[in-house]
């Protein structure tokens, strides 16, 4: 059992998730994911858009990563902390993020190559996708507590193995996936942030 | 009795003790923050935070967002290293004793 202490320093950490930006932030990159694999599921064989889509797919990932972090921190300094306060956690060493972006590069890499090079994998695409997405988030709701992200994980694999068990694989079976998972991630966040800014005082302008 | 009795009694108070647990997990946090986690007043916050500046546990950085005024804090080196001998003392209490 958790002491006073230990549950203090817990809140520290859900506080990142508790206006549901987290979310939304991820339902637009999901979205972009989603609109980039129906893109490369309906584009010609052959069309000049369509290469240059699966060769950039590892730019996407991580461009898209950047982007994604830099619209929450830009959210959160306009809606969270006039309200509730500003937190900066502590960051993780040069060496763990240089690991986690040669990794993110690597499972990109990997990932497009398969696409690329075993047309039979894609099949599975879509349930591989929602159970590795799912452990993550399921990760997360472990790490900050928050018990939607339990949720949210569970529905990445439901809808994951779902859309490859029902004949949905391929790159439209990505993007059925994405764009169901978005919308999931938008109501998740949608609703935290109206809960957040329902239970919390709008910023006032006086001093500390 | 002797484990527990030369506890440091600036990080033993339950509000600074908050405090401490708070900017432990954090690089840094403003005044608003810690406000709205401990619930305290602005002047009880202000006086704790005072406190465990003197100690030199803490520092306060007074800067601006904007035209908003703005109190950042964050722990020093013997700000950690004082929650942490806490808890371990706390703990190495416990453990022994009951």
């Amino acid at each position: 059992m958790k002491d006073p202490i230990d549950r203090a320093m817990q809140r520290v950490q859900q506080y990142w998730y508790r206006d549901g930006l987290f979310e939304i932030g991820a339902a637009v990159i999901f979205a972009v994911l989603g609109l980039y694999f129906y893109l490369t599921a309906t584009l010609p064989e052959g069309s000049g858009l369509k290469s240059l889509l699966e060769s950039s797919f590892v730019l996407l990932i991580v461009g898209g990563s950047f982007l994604g972090g830099w619209m929450l921190r830009f959210l959160k300094q306009r809606i969270t902390y006039p309200r509730t306060g500003y937190v900066s956690y502590r960051k993780r060493t040069g060496k763990y993020q240089w690991i986690m972006i040669i990794l993110t590069m690597i499972v990109s890499g990997i990932t497009a190559a398969m696409l690329i090079n075993t047309p039979g994998s894609l099949d599975m695409m879509p349930a591989a996708t929602g159970v590795i997405l799912g452990i993550i988030l399921i990760f997360f709701s472990f790490r900050g507590g928050a018990i939607r992200f339990l949720t949210l994980g569970l529905l990445s694999i439901l809808v994951g193995l779902g859309l490859s068990m029902a004949g949905f694989g391929n790159y439209l079976g990505l993007a059925y996936y994405y764009f169901i998972i978005c919308i999931f991630l938008l109501l998740s966040g949608g609703i935290a942030l109206f809960n957040y800014l329902r239970t919390t005082e709008p910023p006032s302008a006086e001093t500390d | 009795m002797a484990g527990i009795a030369d506890i440091d009694r600036i990080v033993h108070e339950p509000a600074r003790l908050m405090i401490l647990a708070i900017l432990y997990t954090v690089e840094s946090a403003d005044f608003l923050y810690l406000q709205n986690e401990t619930s305290l007043t602005k002047g009880n916050l202000s006086s704790h935070l005072s406190k465990l500046e003197e100690a030199g546990y803490i520092e306060v950085v007074k800067t601006y967002r904007g035209k908003i005024p703005l109190t950042i804090c964050r722990l020093t080196e013997n700000g950690r290293n004082a929650f942490a001998n806490y808890r371990k003392q706390l703990k190495q209490f416990v453990d022994e004793n009951l």
